[in-house]
């Protein structure tokens, strides 16, 4: 990423380049790490109308590719109308799923349409070690989903990794699962929100494989990360990507009620611009003040003094925020040894309930 | 030369921004910015396809400008020449 297009974006831009959609709460598993806390529906989740306006709002406002996912987006019965009435706009669907649903006629349906991605979320290199995380046969149901996808002939799916200390030591493998499905692999970092929170500290891998796994990516720009390891960067030359939080610059989030948040990793009151059922996607993304915030040019903080903070630049917002650090210090997994001892999580606060009225 | 046709690759979609425009290629996941407001003017023009002599004409660029903004925007695959997709009236 060049460095004009790195301030252009840090300024903001009249869409986001990386939207999620989270389209429902519901998911079937239960996976200690999720970032969206997910498992039962919530009240007043957008209806099918609503959705299908949503992306023509994400058409008209130029929007390239929506990150779909949950919950579990699959769970919604109207997952196909919508997927496909992005297509038909031209809005890419870059979509996660746990594989559950992903049975053989999803996947010819899925292999059949264009811009459509699939992202299959695996958390280790065998049944034990991702059924830890993500529950008990969830790992074959993965498998079978990538069978799928290959009999019917979608090219390059996507295996979505998510770091933990579980793991680091089997990305060899990961990546062979990978390829033995004709697959991309994808590892992004594991952040602190949802349930997350409470399972970060066991679950986060500790500075040596912190080092372990910045090398291998290092050696493999193949490897898909989701630019999620910029706080990394100081252990080496920064890895592909933008490089910086893109929290309401380049990134932000739909929920499943129609909340928008800075980012995906940040459910949360603090972080919430608005919502689309009181004001259009497009206007919130303008004129937000919490978003026009999170785009000025930052402050001194206790990283500024920091070498390195060209190129770490101090971390990951979410990560800081629900470990309870202050925003203006370091990343709680900072390279140079310089985290502070956070006051302890704060939670995610997603809505139980609509958050408003729906008529 | 004049005859070859310039149109926009189908596959890239092209979005204004205040220092000029972001572009997305669909087959490549390639992510680029577009700063030149002569190669904004080409795009637009070749988004239906047109002849490379009156796209020259059109914008009023020296050739040898012209053509450095042609190699440019077709490397980047945004332009295909000689490839241009059947017009309306081919249908
Ligand atoms: S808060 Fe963290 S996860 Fe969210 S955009 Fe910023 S760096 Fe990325
Ligand atoms: S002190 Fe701040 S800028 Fe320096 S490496 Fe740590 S988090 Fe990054």
């Amino acid at each position: 990423m060049n460095n004009s297009l790195a301030a252009a974006l840090r300024a903001g831009l009249a869409a986001p380049i990386c939207l999620t959609w989270e389209l429902t709460y519901a998911c079937n598993l239960s996976c200690s790490h999720c970032l969206s806390d997910s498992g039962a529906k919530a009240p007043g989740e957008l209806t099918t109308g609503e959705a299908l306006s949503l992306i023509d709002a994400f058409a008209e406002m130029g929007i390239f590719y929506v990150n779909v996912g949950g919950g579990e987006p699959m769970m919604r019965r109207d997952f196909f109308q919508i997927i496909e009435h992005a297509a038909a706009r031209r809005v890419g669907v870059k979509f996660s799923t746990n594989g559950t649903f992903l049975d053989a006629a999803a996947a010819k349906r899925l292999a059949g349409m264009d811009y459509v991605d699939v992202q299959v979320s695996i958390d280790g290199h065998d049944a034990a070690t991702n059924d830890a995380v993500r529950g008990e046969g969830s790992f074959a149901k993965a498998v079978s989903a990538l069978t799928n996808l290959g009999a019917a002939g979608f090219v390059n799916p996507k295996i979505s990794v998510v770091a933990t200390r579980h793991n680091v030591a089997h990305l060899d493998e990961l990546e062979a699962l990978a390829g033995s499905f004709g697959a991309t692999l994808r590892v992004t970092r594991l952040r602190p929100s949802g349930r997350g929170t409470h399972s970060y500290a066991a679950l986060r891998p500790t500075e040596l494989q912190n080092r372990e796994l910045f090398g291998w990516l290092s050696s493999r720009p193949e490897v898909l990360t989701g630019d999620s390891f910029f706080h990394l960067s100081p252990l080496g030359d920064p890895l592909p990507g933008l490089n910086m939080c893109g929290a309401g610059r380049v990134v932000c989030l739909v929920d499943p009620v129609g909340d928008v948040y800075a980012c995906p990793f940040t459910i949360h009151p603090d972080f919430r611009a608005g919502n689309v059922r009181e004001t259009p996607f497009s206007r919130i993304w303008k004129t937000s003040g919490l978003f026009a915030t999170l785009r000025a040019e930052p402050g001194p903080s206790s990283c500024s003094s920091c070498g390195a903070y060209s190129s770490c630049q101090g971390g990951c917002m979410a990560a800081k925020f629900h470990t309870g650090t202050d925003l203006a210090d370091p990343d709680p997994e900072c390279v140079m040894g310089r985290a502070r001892e956070a006051r302890g999580t704060v939670v995610s606060i997603r809505p139980r309930r609509s958050s408003v009225a729906t008529r | 030369m004049a005859n070859v046709r310039l149109s926009l690759n189908p596959r890239i979609s092209i979005r204004p921004e205040s220092f000029g425009a972001l572009c997305y290629n669909f087959a490549t996941r390639d992510l680029f910015l577009i700063k030149s407001p002569l190669a904004l003017r080409l795009a637009e023009l070749a988004r239906d396809g047109i002849d490379r002599g009156e796209a020259e004409k059109a914008l009023g660029a020296q050739p040898a400008q012209f053509t450095r903004l042609v190699d440019a925007l077709v490397n980047k695959q945004l332009l295909l020449v000689g490839e241009a997709p059947l017009g309306p009236d081919h249908e």
